[in-house]
Formats: structure tokens, C-alpha cells, sequence
């Protein structure tokens, strides 16, 4: 056995990311997405994705998951857990592209993370909760809310772009 | 570096918000909200200006007391522009570790002392990674923490004597007439004789005249030279498998190993004997340090050697190091080169005493293919022929082995030619 050693506290391998990053995907599409061939995909495209970060197929995994909800009535539950599987299996994706698989990473490093995961989950919950719980008008009475919308959607394409050309 | 999960985050978020509001799924909707929100959060520009400290370096290394023996204790303060940092250990050149730490770290890097001598104990580099690995810094400069190990001490109760013991001073009995050492003569007072050397009871039995005093002479005590010369070309393994590999991992106890240990057990005994000890490396450029004696003198000796490593193979020495009349020199080597054979020819050639000191370890043939055992076999006829040649011009083998003080002890007994 080694006598070598780095001393870093308490830490986690780097394939364990990924291997939550699988278990992140496949539990989401289980808990939402009763047909098994989609679940036996995203478990697939997860994995691979695990085993080839660059190929970004976590990301192609996680796309189920907006899919088995178009497919079924919207609920505030099934939201709530959406919204917190898609969240974190996008930033365990990103964890991954840069972590070695072999690497050891530090509890403490992922405290930024974990912090960041918790406030964005705060108000995107916050937001979806307000969403579905408000009543929905019958007939013409929330048309205007499309053009709004769409509005609000160029509006963030257009943030999301200049901020990731910045 | 902007990582691809921005990009991932800005088209989910746009998709997601588009396919809900055209399918009139506020669920859907929502759920490009985490999305968008964590890409304006990681893509928002970074601080910048005078007002931000940026640290000068992101990765340093402190080297700390060994905690235990045979271990070195390194310590790595992370000083990363990002909330983490992956950094990669190398321990010793031998084993590489990836690690990822918080931006701001201060961690322990500890590396298993197997060999003596000049080592990279550990060697780091790493970039930051900042918002959840989206942003990734460039690759850092290679930190580079190197030690001196000293090598272990052997305890030589005897070791052989210069031919030619010179100076007033020491722990040898000398051939001429001074104080300190053992009795020399009877002999009539002569101008410059301390009256409290005359010896009243020869006088008044021996004195021939009357007048005429008798003095009690003793031998002045004196040092004698002691020259180390290490040959640092090669360093063998005692497992032959690994030679011209550098696996200094796998290959056992080395010939420098043992060329060092040697050396600090010969200085050592010497100095303790109060002769003078001189060290030279014999590459070109090699650490020399001239003659001297006491516990300082031994201390920069000890650091010496312990920073005596392998020289490439283009390094043999130009010059040979100057060395005092009538040495005893200590050539230590493995004798696979003739350089360091050839050296000790030309100083016993020059009336030293010569002792070449063995240093290949016992070697381990395991793993061997026929034509390496058989290229072995052959370079080791043509060492023990080296060997031949210098027992017969009068140097004096010595094997580092377990029973190196008894061999040593040996020689230091046994007269040689150029006895004083």
C-alpha cells in the first residue's frame, strides 16, 4: 500500500458526480414517466453520458423529463420535483465535464454549488408554485398573458446571449 | 474558458420557455426557470479593477518538519481566482494525484521517503474552476517543492588510515616529535625543550657529564586527509529488471543509495577520528567541498551528500578534484564506467591509499529475459575485470553490504603499500 497521501478533508471520488448525475436522470423519469421505454432511454443516454461527459448526452437524457409532463396533466407536485431534477442534473453535468473521473473532490469545494442550487431552487420554486396555484381564467380572459410571454422568452434569449457572449 | 453547460442552460432555458408557452404548459414553463437563472447567474461578467486583489500566485507549497520518519511533509496553500481548484499532485515523481479543493485551501501533501538524495517531493499544478465548473481557468506554472534527504548512518568502528598523517593537531599518533601522543624517546636536552620535560630520574641514571639534562620526548599528535569521491553516473537498482527505466519505485535500494550512505559513514567516522574530510562529486560540475574537520565542517558534508543525486550520462568529470598528499581516498562507485576506476589507478599511481568502495547493491535477477540476464552476466565479468586490475596496482576493495564495517575494519588493519 501507498504511503503516499493527500491530505484534503473530507471528499467524495469524481465518478460518484456522475454516478449521482445517473441517479439524478433515471429517479426523475422513473417518478414521472410511467412508459418504460423512456425510461430505459434516459437511463441509457444518462449513462452514457456518465461514461462520455463531452458527448453531452446527460443533457440529452434529461430532456425526458419536460417531456413526460407535456404527456401527463401539469401538477404542482410533479413540477416541484422536475424543476429540482433538471436543475441538478444540469449542474452535475457541468460538474462533470471539467471533474475527472478520477479525481477525489473536496465536500467543502461543492459548498459554492450546493448554495447557488439552493437559492436558484428557492425562486424557481417559488415561481412554479405561484404559476399552478393560481386559477386559470376561463376563455379569452388570460390571452394577453401569450404575447407577454413571448415577449418575456426574446427578452431572455436575449439576455442568455449577450451574457454568454460577454 | 466559458464551459459548454452555459450554452446547454441558455438553449434549454429559451426551449423549454418556447415549447410551454406554445403547448400553454405554465409547468413547462416554469421549468426553464432554474435554467435561466443559473445561466445569468455563471454568465454574469466577473469583477474586475484595482479594488478585486487578485492573488499573486494561485498555487504554493511550504515544506513542513516530517511529522514521522520517512515521510515528507509538504504543505499546498491554494490560492485560486475561481471556488475551486483542481490541482494535480505529483508525489515524488512517482505517483499523480487529481484533487479537486475549495478556491482558498490550504491542504497536506505527504510523500514516502524511499530513497536518499535530491527528490521532488511534490510537484503541483491545477487551474481554477469557478460557478460550478462553467468558467475554467487556464492551466497554472508547475509549483515544485524539492528536498535533500539525508542518508542513513552506518556506525564504522575503524577505517583506514592515510598514508601520510600531517599537522600538529588530530587524533593519530604522529612520526615526529611534538605532544600529545605516546612516548617517543629518551633524549638530551636541546634548546627550545620545556624544562618540565626533563626527566630527573634518567638524568641523574643516564647523564653522561655533569650538566647535562635528559628530556622525556612523546610523538606530536596528527590528522589525516580523508577524500570522498562519489561517482554519480549511474544509479543502479538492486531489482536489474529496472535498470535504464527511472523506476525508482520499484527498484529497490540504489547504488547512489548506497553511495551516500557510505559517504556520510565514512565523514562521520572520520571526523570523529579529527581528520580531515574533503568531498567531491565526480561529474562535471559536480559539488566539491574542500577539507576540513569538527561538527560544522560534518554538517555541510552530511548536506552535501544528501544533495548528491544522479548526473546525466554526458556529465563525466573534466578535471580531476584536487586532493592532499598522502590521502586515504574513498572512490565510490559502481565501477560499470571506467572513469572512476581509471581515477583511482592515477591517485594510488600517485602514492594515496586508495579504496574503492562497491556500491552496486546485491542484485535481484528476477524478471529477467535470457538476453538481459546474459548482457548482465557480461557487464559483470567486465566489472569483476575492472576489479582485477585494481587489486593489482594496490587499491583496496571495499563491498557496502551489511558487513561493510567489518570489511573496512579489515583494510584499516591490513598495511599497505604506501605505508608511512
Amino acid at each position: 500500500m501507498s504511503r503516499d497521501e493527500l491530505a484534503i478533508g473530507p471528499a467524495i471520488p469524481g465518478f460518484a458526480l456522475r454516478i449521482l448525475g445517473v441517479a439524478v436522470a433515471a429517479g426523475a423519469v422513473i417518478a414521472l414517466q410511467p412508459a418504460p421505454f423512456w425510461q430505459v432511454a434516459a437511463f441509457v443516454l444518462a449513462g452514457a453520458g456518465a461514461v462520455f461527459p463531452r458527448t453531452g448526452l446527460a443533457w440529452v437524457a434529461l430532456m425526458v423529463v419536460p417531456l413526460a409532463l407535456i404527456l401527463d396533466d401539469a401538477s404542482p407536485s410533479r413540477t416541484a420535483i422536475a424543476i429540482a431534477a433538471v436543475h441538478l442534473g444540469h449542474v452535475l453535468a457541468s460538474l462533470t465535464l471539467a471533474i475527472p473521473g478520477r479525481s477525489r473532490v473536496a465536500l467543502a469545494a461543492l459548498a459554492p454549488t450546493a448554495r447557488r442550487w439552493l437559492g436558484i431552487q428557492l425562486v424557481s420554486q417559488a415561481v412554479a408554485a405561484a404559476v399552478l396555484l393560481v386559477p386559470r381564467a376561463g376563455g379569452s380572459g388570460l390571452a394577453w398573458a401569450a404575447p407577454v410571454g413571448a415577449i418575456a422568452v426574446a427578452l431572455l434569449a436575449y439576455l442568455l446571449l449577450r451574457r454568454t457572449n460577454s | 474558458m466559458r464551459s459548454p453547460a452555459i450554452i446547454a442552460a441558455a438553449v434549454g432555458a429559451v426551449a423549454l420557455a418556447g415549447v410551454g408557452l406554445l403547448a400553454s404548459r405554465p409547468d413547462v414553463v416554469a421549468l426553464a426557470v432554474p435554467l435561466a437563472l443559473w445561466g445569468l447567474v455563471v454568465a454574469r461578467p466577473k469583477k474586475t479593477g484595482p479594488e478585486v486583489p487578485q492573488p499573486a500566485e494561485p498555487v504554493r507549497i511550504r515544506a513542513l518538519p516530517g511529522e514521522e520518519t520517512g515521510t515528507l511533509v509538504d504543505e499546498i496553500v491554494v490560492d485560486a481566482p475561481g471556488e475551486m481548484a483542481e490541482l494535480e499532485v505529483v508525489h515524488s515523481a512517482r505517483r499523480t494525484r487529481r484533487a479537486i479543493v475549495p478556491g482558498h485551501a490550504i491542504i497536506t501533501a505527504r510523500t514516502a521517503v524511499l530513497h536518499s538524495g535530491p527528490v521532488e517531493s511534490t510537484r503541483v499544478t491545477g487551474r481554477a474552476l469557478d460557478r460550478d465548473a462553467a468558467a475554467i481557468g487556464d492551466e497554472w506554472a508547475s509549483v515544485v517543492q524539492r528536498r535533500s534527504v539525508a542518508p542513513a548512518e552506518r556506525a564504522l568502528p575503524q577505517i583506514p588510515l592515510a598514508p601520510r598523517l600531517t599537522g600538529l593537531h588530530g587524533a593519530h599518533d604522529g612520526s615526529r616529535p611534538g605532544q600529545g601522543g605516546d612516548f617517543r624517546d629518551i633524549h638530551p636536552f636541546a634548546p627550545g625543550d620545556e624544562l618540565r620535560r626533563v626527566d630527573w630520574r634518567a638524568t641523574a641514571r643516564a647523564a653522561r657529564r655533569p650538566g647535562e639534562l635528559l628530556v622525556r620526548r612523546t610523538n606530536s599528535l596528527s590528522d589525516a586527509s580523508v577524500v570522498i569521491a562519489v561517482d554519480a553516473v549511474d544509479d543502479l537498482g538492486e531489482v536489474a529488471a529496472t535498470w535504464g527505466e527511472d523506476d525508482l519505485e520499484r527498484s529497490g535500494t540504489t547504488s547512489l543509495d548506497h553511495a551516500r550512505e557510505a559517504a556520510r559513514s565514512l565523514a562521520t567516522a572520520a571526523i570523529a577520528d579529527g581528520d580531515r574530510v574533503a568531498y567531491h562529486v565526480l561529474v562535471q560540475g559536480g559539488r566539491s567541498v574542500r577539507g576540513g574537520t569538527g561538527s560544522r565542517h560534518l554538517a555541510r558534508l552530511v548536506a552535501a551528500i544528501a544533495d548528491t543525486g544522479q548526473a546525466g550520462d554526458d556529465s563525466r568529470y573534466r578535471r580531476t578534484p584536487p586532493v592532499p598528499h598522502g590521502s586515504v581516498i574513498a572512490v565510490l562507485s559502481t565501477f560499470f564506467d571506467g572513469a572512476a576506476a581509471e581515477l583511482a589507478l592515477m591517485w594510488r599511481a600517485s602514492g594515496h591509499r586508495v579504496l574503492a568502495v562497491d556500491t552496486l547493491p546485491e542484485l535481484d535477477r528476477a524478471r529477467l529475459s535470457g538476453r538481459q540476464a546474459l548482457a548482465l552476466k557480461i557487464v559483470l565479468a567486465e566489472r569483476d575485470e575492472v576489479f582485477r586490475d585494481l587489486a593489482a596496482a594496490g587499491v583496496e576493495r571495499v563491498r557496502w553490504d551489511a558487513d561493510a564495517a567489518l570489511s573496512l575494519g579489515i583494510v584499516a588493519r591490513t598495511p599497505m603499500g604506501g605505508v608511512r
